[in-house]
């Protein structure tokens, strides 16, 4: 499966079975989604690279009402960052076992928020694809070398 | 088989919520719920509570998912205690024999009612 395409099944299956919402690839996309938050995962195994999901407010918001069934004002910040965090984790993992068909063993790092993406990469490296969730932006960059990063723990 | 106590082992609190839920949706509502972040803290859960089943994810800090499994198979007294393993990159077949006996089997993530009744089911 190219990546393009393990990426669009990743991210539409994690965005409708975990938070019940429609992602579909927005290839015209009309600009850059505002800045709301970015979470951040490192792939180590059997891929070096990185996933990084950049979420308006308005989807951050959506994303954890629909998994939580609350209102977000009566969360806690660590609350709103472990829901984001367990998102990505999801993502990045469907997307490893999809593209690394007939590896063994697959590894993650653990997943962080970010509030400047260049606070852990040069963004330069980073491939965009974007995708309409819920009707907003919502991009997600990868980058993505083959060769694992340890020894795939 | 009916499971009466259960252990879910995740770092993530939303995880242990989301499986918590998957579970009661499942038919285990009347079933009691313990948690632990990590796989030592179920460890020393376990030492005073004994549970009927076990659900952990396998990426955790201090002590992940596998050196869980290993730590319950080499203890007579939770060797014989069913684990099924969740984690979102769980999916290949060929991870069910690194666990050994007493996983039930691996589910990726994310979960559903339905994923877990048919994971327990086999």
């Amino acid at each position: 499966m190219d990546i393009s395409q393990a990426l669009t099944e990743a991210v539409g299956s994690t965005f409708a079975n975990l938070a019940f919402m429609d992602a579909e690839p927005d290839f015209a996309h009309p600009g850059e989604p505002s800045p709301g938050q970015i979470i951040a995962i490192e792939f180590l195994h059997p891929l070096d690279g990185y996933l990084m999901l950049h979420l308006t407010a308005e989807t951050k918001q959506l994303i954890i009402e629909n998994i939580h069934g609350v209102d977000w004002e009566s969360l806690s910040g660590s609350e709103v960052d472990d829901c984001l965090m367990e998102l990505t984790n999801i993502m990045a993992g469907n997307f490893l076992v999809l593209i690394g068909a007939g590896e063994h063993r697959y590894s993650l790092s653990l997943p962080q928020v970010l509030y400047d993406a260049s606070d852990l990469i040069d963004e330069d490296e980073l491939v965009d694809h974007y995708f309409s969730v819920n009707g907003q932006i919502t991009r997600v960059s990868i980058k993505y070398l083959p060769g694992s990063k340890n020894s795939g723990s | 088989m009916r499971y009466k106590k259960i252990l879910v082992v995740d770092d993530s609190a939303t995880s242990r919520m989301i499986v918590r839920r998957c579970l009661e949706m499942a038919g285990y509502s009347d079933a009691m719920f313990l948690e632990a972040s990590d796989g030592a803290l179920a460890l020393d859960l376990l030492e005073t509570n004994p549970v009927d089943l076990i659900v952990t994810d396998l990426k955790m800090p201090r002590m992940d998912g596998r050196t869980l499994v290993k730590k319950l198979q080499s203890n007579p007294a939770t060797s014989d205690i069913p684990v099924l393993v969740v984690s979102s990159v769980a999916g290949c077949a060929e991870e069910h024999g690194v666990y050994g006996s007493n996983v039930v089997t691996a589910v990726q993530k994310p979960l559903s009612p339905a994923k877990l009744m048919h994971a327990l089911e086999e």
